[in-house]
């Protein structure tokens, strides 16, 4: 079990660096010189020069890369070229907001994902199963910030019932979580039933039928706990994914998350903003990753016993 | 000599419908066991002996499974009317089972002490759960399990498979149920553990007064364990009788055949016998007979029809070979 | 009902009584003929076919030009002259449409064969020889699947700049490690089998081994990485184009014209719905025919 969190750890930490360098590399091997973005070309070569110095881009790269992985480090990546303001703060506005809308959306999604999931699988090969595969490949097909344009045509538009942009009221929530959670929602049911339906063919499964445990329980107690490994493992990368995907929603929904950050930084060829969106949500990734491998243990004992790892 | 039937089968048909057509696993089987004896089923892999115990237990999938025809009175009362619920009621508490696969059956993700438990908790909820922990440990006491109490807390990879299989005893036998249903239970263990686990449930035949159906492909087993023995090929009975009779005295070329395959340490004997070829599948059947493809004593009749299963005396015999002699 | 056959998967019972009964095929026969019994894989198998027909005939069945603007019939609604009305340009939409077809399929397609190239090429060397090489190629590809998708490609592309022969780039060097893995997986498990293991101590040659052994054996894996890699890259190449870092205007393309139809939702509605509707048929008949694959061609890869 040690052993296994340590490997983990270590390869996490390696992880972690090569983003660095990943995250590093992404930007200074960018065509053109974003001082020159930055000052518009009306810049003089002296100008240039000087904040050129200022932002530490005129010192080798070795070293430029120290002081970002240390800036890194220290949550410090410098100020945004174009708001002036601090990318740390930024970024935390913006990834609350995020957070908020995701952790809904995640709700939504794995409640919706896993019980649906659960019944395919309990009905396989009748109707019920049919439809909602049908369903769940639908929505594993149709782009979110699709569903999220019709919701509003159809809740906010035609129906007027729901608010059609902003976070500013817990109504305004609705909309955009499940425009967020309707593609994972969709995986999710569809890895529960394909897991569920493997774990129900084992031996153990006929054992505790025989026992006389209700057929509710079987699926409940017995199948689901054996069933979670590979459902878990999509909800780490699910997550993730999610924290980025909401920038389309944030998009549509005129949210000011860390998706419009990530996407106004990008187009304004704001670097240090750039760095920092691209840097934290991958370590946040990361670290969600490792949450969830950590948590295998919890629910196979041949991990926790050291056996599995 | 009548006795009281604990389990009555009648003519049970359990087929199986797939794409490729219609398989009778099961194909109307009568049989019926009494308290305190054991009733052996043997045949090769593939002639619907787990299925008959399944189809008892109800636990046979649908689809494609399905039992078809026939009735299985336990007690005088049809198992086959009753209920899901009154079925459950039944399963794990009137009629236990223990499983081919010792390593497989138990579930990975919860220890021994709670599945046992759980059992009891389904069937005796009156126990509490002091009571019911008690309970527990003396069943893991009964089937031999050393230090019951650290292996009450521990998972099933923990403990070697003849280790596994006893807890699947003790979780069969944990609400008392006086009919046990063993499904090959040595076959996955190694010979010494085998001999461990068949002594277990000998002992426990006597002590608990149960009645047990135990299906192998060991004719070893059965000398040791039956009281009755029927022998199926391909979904049907080829023969019924009593364990000495069917030692001293097999009929069917069948039974024959699988008595010759036993390596003895008596005889010297250059090369095992075999009985050539293999159980027919469902879709070449043969009309007649369907041990005749295999069978050195098959005559044209044989190939054409179907013998009864007729009554010599207490045995039973499904032949042609024994045709008139059955009034006496 | 039949339809929604291909959901129902068999039972263990079934399988085993009726290996029995089956004669033998060769592999692929048997594939093909398991694929032609799923209905739904072959309809959109046809629904593909069709695509392809338009992507190849798009100048010949498009009513007008897709980039032709027409400002005074802006945002209009479906008449007899714009079959399903204008953008705000006065454009044609199902024209666009079919245009956008082009950008989708070819990106879907191109892509992921680059992918699988760069994937296979990846997980052969790091299964076959192992050691240093199996440890440093595993660290990037850790590294690669660090970030989430959509970052991913977004940086990609913010290195790149826009334009489609960069989305190609981005989506390949986004979905090799998918491929890599699991035919890394596939070669460590084929080395132990005995004709490869002969092969290798009767000193046959590394180049020879991989082309003749390994990656023949892996064919179906491949085929199938491609078939089930390509709805996700035709969903990102419409999300990085939705957010402006993919195609660039004016070239039609399903995700930016969902971007600038989202300004009109009030006004013409259609517009917004019908690029997302082509998404969707494109990218469900690719999963649903993937799926189809797959348990045709491996039914063992089900789970992963």
């Amino acid at each position: 079990m040690l052993l296994y969190i340590a490997k983990r750890l270590c390869q996490t930490v390696f992880v972690l660096v090569g983003i660095t360098f990943a995250t590093f590399c992404l930007i200074n091997i960018v065509p053109g010189d974003p001082v020159q973005v930055m000052l518009e070309k009306r810049a003089d070569p002296e100008m240039i020069q000087q904040v050129r110095h200022e932002l530490g881009t005129d010192k080798p790269l070795p070293e430029q890369y120290i002081n970002f992985v240390e800036g890194a480090v220290k949550f410090d990546l410098g100020k945004s070229y174009f708001s002036k303001e601090p990318v740390m703060s930024m970024l935390l506005r913006g990834f609350l907001v995020t957070a908020k809308l995701a952790a809904i959306s995640f709700l939504f999604a794995v409640t919706i994902g896993i019980s649906c999931g659960m019944l395919a699988a309990i009905k396989r090969g009748k109707p019920t199963d049919s439809f909602l595969m049908m369903i769940a490949i639908l929505g594993m097909s149709a782009p979110s910030f699709w569903i999220a344009i019709i919701l509003q045509i159809i809740f906010g538009l035609k129906l007027n019932l729901l608010p059609l942009s902003g976070l500013d009221q817990p109504l305004c929530y609705i909309l955009p979580s499940i425009a967020l959670g309707t593609r994972y929602a969709a995986s999710i049911a569809r890895i529960t039933r394909t897991s569920m339906l493997d774990v129900i063919k084992q031996d153990y499964i006929r054992t505790a039928r025989a026992k006389g445990v209700k057929e509710s329980m079987v699926f409940i107690k017995h199948a689901l706990k054996n069933a979670l490994i590979p459902i878990v493992t999509l909800l780490g990368t699910q997550l993730g994914n999610m924290l980025a995907g909401s920038m389309l929603i944030e998009k549509v929904f005129s949210i000011s998350g860390i998706g419009k950050l990530a996407v106004d930084s990008m187009t304004n060829r704001d670097l240090p903003l750039v760095q920092g969106t691209v840097l934290y949500i991958a370590v946040i990734f990361v670290v969600i990753n490792l949450i969830v491998d950590l948590s295998y243990a919890l629910i196979d004992p041949k991990i926790r016993y050291g056996k599995g790892a | 000599m009548i006795r009281d039937n604990l389990l009555e089968v009648n003519h049970l048909k359990t087929y199986f419908y797939t794409d490729e057509g219609v398989v009778k696993s099961v194909d109307d089987v009568s049989f019926s066991v009494q308290p305190s004896r054991t009733l052996g089923i043997v045949g090769e892999s593939g002639c619907g002996k787990s299925i008959t115990l399944l189809s008892i237990m109800r636990l046979i999938e649908n689809p494609p499974g399905k039992i078809v025809a026939g009735e299985i009175l336990y007690n005088g009362e049809n198992l086959l009317k009753k209920n899901k619920e009154e079925m459950r009621q039944i399963r794990g508490n009137n009629i236990a089972m223990i499983f081919q696969e010792p390593m497989t059956s138990l579930n990975p993700v919860y220890t021994i002490g709670e599945q046992i438990l759980e059992s009891i908790s389904i069937h005796r909820p009156e126990l509490d759960k002091g009571e019911a922990r008690e309970r527990a440990l003396a069943m893991l006491k009964m089937v031999n399990i050393p230090m019951p109490e650290k292996r009450f807390n521990e998972y099933p990879h923990q403990l070697s498979g003849g280790m596994r299989q006893r807890v699947m005893i003790a979780i069969a036998l944990s609400c008392e149920p006086d009919l046990l249903l063993c499904d090959e239970p040595t076959t996955a263990l190694d010979v010494t553990v085998q001999a461990q686990i068949l002594e277990l449930i000998n002992d426990l035949k006597k002590k608990a007064r149960a009645a047990i159906i135990m299906v192998t492909h060991d004719l070893g087993v059965i000398s040791e364990v039956a009281d009755d023995v029927m022998v199926m090929y391909a979904g049907k009975v080829v023969e019924f009788a009593t364990v000495d009779q069917i030692f001293a005295q097999p009929m069917h070329p069948y039974t024959c055949g699988l008595i010759n395959c036993i390596p003895s340490l008596d005889k010297e004997v250059e090369r095992l016998s075999t009985i050539p070829g293999m159980v027919p599948s469902f879709n070449e059947m043969p009309k007649g007979c369907a041990f005749a493809p295999r069978c050195s004593r098959a005559t044209q009749r044989c190939k054409e029809n179907m013998p009864e299963l007729i009554d010599i005396g207490e045995r039973k015999v499904r032949c042609f070979l024994y045709e008139g002699k059955d009034t006496e | 009902m039949k339809f929604f056959s291909f959901f129902y998967r068999k039972n263990k019972y079934i399988e085993d009584v009726a290996e029995q009964g089956i004669e033998y095929t060769s592999y692929y026969q048997d594939s093909f003929r398991r694929l032609k019994k799923n209905n739904a894989a072959m309809i959109c198998l046809s629904v593909l076919a069709l695509m392809v027909l338009i992507v190849i005939f798009a100048p010949w069945i498009s009513p007008q030009d897709p980039n032709a603007q027409s400002l005074k019939d802006a945002l209009r609604g479906p008449s007899a002259q714009y079959f399903l009305g204008t953008d705000e340009y006065g454009r044609d939409i199902l024209s666009r449409i079919i245009y956008g077809t082009r950008i989708s399929l070819s990106v879907g397609i191109i892509s992921q064969v680059l992918a699988t190239a760069i994937g296979v090429t990846m997980g052969v060397l790091a299964g076959y020889y192992g050691g240093y090489i199996d440890s440093l190629i595993s660290r990037v590809m850790e590294i690669f699947a660090a970030f989430p998708e959509l970052i991913f490609a977004m940086g990609i592309m913010y290195v790149l700049g826009p334009g489609v022969s960069n989305i190609f780039i981005a989506l390949a060097l986004l979905s090799w490690v998918s491929t890599a893995r699991l035919i890394r997986g596939q070669v460590l498990q084929l080395k132990q089998k005995e004709y490869v293991e002969a092969c290798i101590a009767s000193g046959g040659a590394s180049f020879q081994i991989i082309v003749r052994h390994l990656v023949p054996n892996c064919i179906s894996t491949i085929i199938i990485m491609v078939t089930l890699g390509i709805p996700g890259a035709i969903m990102s190449e419409a999300a990085l184009s939705f957010l402006g870092l993919g195609v660039q205007p004016p070239t039609a393309s399903w995700g930016s014209m969902i971007s600038a139809a989202q300004s009109y939702i009030s006004l013409i509605p259609l517009y917004s719905v019908l690029p997302g509707l082509a998404i969707i048929i494109v990218v469900i008949s690719f999963n649903i025919f993937g799926d189809g694959l797959r348990d045709a061609l491996d039914p063992k890869l089900k789970n992963q």
